[in-house]
């Protein structure tokens, strides 16, 4: 469904599935590569800080190589739908490079546990934020800067012209509306982007 | 799920997916640019010793004279690609 | 005790830590963790009233996220007063040497900055807890709602204890933004509490 206060273009590359994304990116396409970023940057970034937690100048070199591996080997991916496990398994490995640079002393099959049970959770994280694409934008905006951007009611209710006492009801409203969304894709016949 | 969290973990897995620093997407969004960029660098470099010299001598400064922006990945990639460590070029 | 864990000791632990003569854990630091337990109280609330209020299970994971975010802010409050605290001592008896005072005034100004930055967050998260307590008291649970009362004035206490470290130990004055914010924070928590308590009372 398109957003009236987006240009045409940018709100149909958002809801392109992963495999047409990448086709559009083959083509050359700066707009899908630009989405392509945009829809996995978080991602990369959760893995990175979460993942392995690896200090500002390792994160900040290896998100930046996540993504010229990306861009460099777009062509090689055989299966475009595996987008999001490729781009995860590239974003562990790179920081398990960078973990053995650093030279930590933890074994580094220890690290590796860590990192895999992290990127499950965060897997399920992005289908999670996949479902939100789908609610109305209210709820989309209300909700990412409440949880994941760590905005104050204040602040929530003075830049989306709220009045304060209502902002933690809309919240939770729109987290039942979540919910509702999820279950209903746990129907055989749900559909997704991948 | 046990239907009395589903809110719950849904909240904690929102806050997983925190946006990335705007400088670090907006240098990934312009990767492509930035290459091509780097490409013209080293095809100029390749035909003109005058300018590859230039390089050797300088690279910072020379990148900045071409308009483009001397970051430390831009660097350490034409360093390698026109083997400038060490200061020497190759012929 | 700056670089401890805090959320890793036990009550008992950070109790004892609390009361050395340490400049950490401090004011903040237990600012910090009162608006968590606050937090903590109004999750119990809601989680508790799924039955007579339809957003009882949103309100409960708005409660902990913010309960996640306050608890946090514990060891940030330490380890942050600590570092400005030490510049401001090694400013006050070591002058400025030439060549590099201008360096080392703005690096004391950005050190400054993030021990006012982290009680603001405190402060407004306090605000945040009080007016979700007065929504829980409000909608919840009957039953509950002296626990939801109890929420309320720990989160406004927090909330107060956060914006006076503000004010007072960071030199803040009239017409800066921060302390303004910090003085919202403080009075919108402080009459959630009252609207609260007063209807119980």
């Amino acid at each position: 469904m398109l957003r009236s206060d987006e240009p045409v273009a940018v709100s149909r590359l958002s809801t392109l599935t992963d495999a047409e994304l990448v086709e559009r990116c083959r083509g050359g396409e700066a707009d899908a590569w630009n989405e392509l970023v945009e829809r996995f940057s978080r991602y990369v970034y959760a893995i990175i800080a979460r993942g392995f937690r690896l200090g500002a100048e390792d994160a900040e070199d290896v998100f930046q190589e996540v993504f010229a591996r990306i861009y460099t080997h777009l062509d090689k991916l055989r299966d475009e739908s595996a987008l999001r496990p490729w781009i995860a398994q590239l974003t562990r490995r790179l920081c398990l490079d960078a973990v053995e640079r650093r030279g930590r002393e933890q074994p580094t099959g220890e690290v590796q546990e860590e990192g895999r049970d992290e990127v499950e959770e965060i897997d399920e994280a992005f289908a999670v934020r996949e479902a939100v694409t789908t609610l109305p934008e209210a709820c989309q905006e209300i909700l990412d800067r409440f949880f994941a951007r760590d905005q104050s009611y204040r602040t929530i209710s003075s830049e989306l012209d709220l009045p304060a006492g209502t902002v933690a009801s809309r919240i939770a409203r729109c987290l039942r509306k979540l919910r509702d969304e999820l279950e209903g894709r746990s129907e055989p016949a749900g559909g997704s982007r991948e | 799920m046990s239907r009395e969290y589903e809110e719950e973990r849904l909240g904690t897995l929102l806050r997983i997916l925190r946006p990335a620093p705007q400088g670090w997407v907006e240098a990934a969004q312009e990767l492509p640019g930035a290459r091509r960029a780097l490409d013209e660098i080293v095809a100029r470099a390749e035909s003109d010793l005058v300018f590859r010299s230039a390089l050797a001598a300088d690279l910072e400064a020379a990148l900045a004279q071409a308009g483009v922006e001397p970051d430390r990945r831009a660097l350490e990639e034409l360093r390698q690609r026109l083997d400038l460590r060490d200061g020497r070029t190759s012929a | 005790m700056a670089d401890e864990r805090y959320l890793d000791l036990s009550v008992t632990a950070f109790l004892d830590g609390l009361a050395t003569r340490e400049r950490a854990p401090g004011g903040g630091s237990a600012a910090a963790l009162t608006v968590a337990f606050a937090a903590g109280l109004v999750a119990m609330v809601a989680r508790s009233s799924r039955v007579v209020w339809d957003e009882a299970p949103g309100i409960a994971a708005q409660a902990l996220a913010l309960q996640d975010r306050a608890a946090a802010l514990a060891g940030s409050d330490a380890e942050a007063w600590d570092e400005a605290v030490s510049a401001l001592s090694a400013a006050g008896n070591g002058g400025s040497a030439e060549g590099n005072g201008a360096r080392r005034d703005f690096e004391l100004e950005q050190k400054l900055a993030r021990a006012a930055a982290i009680p603001l967050e405190i402060a407004e998260l306090g605000a945040d807890v009080a007016l979700l307590a007065a929504d829980a008291g409000e909608y919840g649970n009957p039953a509950y709602r002296a626990d939801a009362a109890a929420g309320a004035a720990l989160a406004a206490g927090g909330a107060r204890a956060a914006a006076h470290l503000v004010e007072v130990n960071l030199g803040m004055r009239a017409g800066d933004e921060r302390l303004e914010r910090a003085r919202a924070s403080e009075k919108a928590a402080a009459a959630a509490a009252e609207r609260l308590l007063a209807a119980i009372g």
